[in-house]
């Protein structure tokens, strides 16, 4: 393995990677990418490839719409096709607070142009036209919302990235830190190797690693499953979420379902292992929501960490504890969404460009001061 | 007989020499291949195509047969229709 490197990032999630790229954009080369699993082995390629812009704080709000827009040229930038699709996503109420918790939320989204409708339920009986409204009362649509492939993006970056002479070193786990003169020492389970600047990209394991750098990050990894059905035939256009139990079903390009809902907390909070309750528990309020699917199957399911911030707002930020040293973290189930914006942001914040947003509101001291207003629309 | 377009994985259309090509691009966690080629999370869930793989991993990459694990394996074994997962029988047998 190479002794040193002007910038490491611990990570291989799309998080590392974009910042990766952003920094290859920006002339950088001499990149490494640690990986203590396989590529992107963590919340990235477990993820449901949801994309949305319809936050309530305006942390996730820039960063979602700033992404967004990158999706969208990203792919030919890459050469890689990763099925980017906005066909909306469909936030429903089934109580009175529901509706106006997403009508603050949409007045709130079109300070910032976001486009987005409180609809009522003809309008989203027309919208999707299988699902049973029994329990809707309205909802809120965003059509620049929509959905993406996450492999084929991360694939994407890895490739782009080696091309451009950046070295991602998988199975190489970080054990440590070492403080040098001009420099840091990173250990791993391959040898040492020196950088001037480092990334904490380590998505659920972030405040574990940022213990080696001797700072307290306040995230914590929360299991969360997921699952696939068989592909079936195209009927279902926008992604649907039920505020009531953070409910979420799309159907991907080739006709599977994807879905996931908020799991009861007592299963557990590994990753690798998988419960009969959230089959059960999901299946329900699918087949509640689309009574036809009762005889479809799901073909698949796992698991993956969202890594949890107390306000659900990314941590964005250089450590003070440690020089040269950055972390982003604290995506909280949105990371993959936002992830080309955030990774522009640390690029320019590590080389000290002109950063594209205020930096406060994504500092890491921020849950020292008063109370902040947390983001309220986080589901599955 | 192996040919290019032999199909390892029925399911999702991989051929061996897609494989071929993804291990020569340097992937070699059997993870990543599935992630990349779509092998093994088709309808029969990899109980044949996961196994061919393995086997073409020692052979093409020359990784020794204990260092590739399979993949991880998770309910539901086969896939189950939504409205047996919420059917009272069920509930039964959790208990």
């Amino acid at each position: 393995m190479r002794s040193s490197a002007n910038i490491v990032i611990i990570g291989s999630g799309v998080i590392g990677l974009s910042a990766a790229y952003a920094l290859v954009k920006k002339g950088m080369n001499d990149i490494v990418i640690l990986e203590k699993g396989y590529l992107a082995s963590g919340a990235s390629s477990r993820n449901g490839g949801g994309i949305r812009a319809q936050f309530a704080t305006e942390e996730n709000i820039m960063l979602a719409k700033a992404s967004i827009a990158r999706f969208r040229r990203l792919g030919s930038e890459l050469g890689a096709n990763f099925w980017f699709r906005q066909s909306g996503y469909l936030f429903t109420a089934e109580s009175r607070e529901q509706l106006e918790v997403l009508r603050k939320a949409a007045e709130f989204q079109n300070r910032f142009d976001l486009g987005t409708r409180m609809i009522d339920c003809d309008r989203i009986q027309r919208l999707v036209p299988e699902m049973e409204c029994d329990t809707v009362i309205g909802g809120s649509y965003r059509r620049g919302d929509g959905i993406l492939f996450p492999f084929p993006l991360l694939f994407g970056y890895a490739e782009f990235l080696r091309d451009h002479g950046v070295t991602i070193e998988t199975h190489c786990e970080v054990t440590g830190v070492k403080r040098g003169h001009h420099n840091a020492e990173v250990q791993t389970t391959r040898g040492p190797i020196t950088a001037n600047l480092i990334m904490n990209a380590a998505g659920g394991w972030s405040a574990r690693v940022g213990e080696m750098f001797g700072a307290k990050i306040p995230t914590i990894p929360v299991r969360h499953q997921i699952m696939v059905s068989e592909p079936l035939k195209p009927f279902l256009d926008p992604m649907v979420v039920t505020l009531t139990d953070g409910f979420y079903v799309s159907q991907g390009p080739r006709g599977e379902l994807v879905g996931g809902i908020t799991e009861d907390s007592h299963g557990g909070n590994d990753p690798s292992v998988s419960s009969v309750g959230f089959c059960r528990k999901f299946s329900k309020r699918l087949v509640s929501l689309f009574p036809r699917l009762s005889g479809a199957a799901m073909m698949r399911q796992w698991a993956g960490f969202y890594d949890v911030s107390p306000d659900a707002n990314p941590i964005l930020d250089e450590l003070e504890v440690f020089p040269g040293a950055y972390v982003a973290c604290g995506f909280s189930g949105h990371g993959f969404m936002i992830s080309p914006a955030a990774g522009e942001f640390m690029a320019s914040m590590m080389l000290g460009d002109k950063l594209p947003f205020p930096r406060e509101p994504y500092r890491i001291s921020r849950f020292a001061e008063a109370h902040r207003p947390g983001e309220k629309l986080v589901i599955g | 007989m192996v040919v290019a377009k032999s199909f390892v994985c029925l399911c999702e259309d991989v051929t061996i020499d897609e494989l071929r090509r993804v291990i020569r691009m340097g992937y070699t966690d059997i993870e990543e291949i599935k992630r990349i080629t779509g092998i093994g999370t088709g309808p029969c869930q990899g109980k044949q195509c996961l196994h061919l793989l393995r086997k073409v991993l020692v052979s093409e990459a020359g990784l020794p047969a204990e260092h590739v694990p399979i993949t991880t394996l998770r309910t539901p074994l086969v896939p189950v229709r939504f409205g047996q997962w919420i059917s009272d029988k069920l509930e039964e047998d959790e208990r």
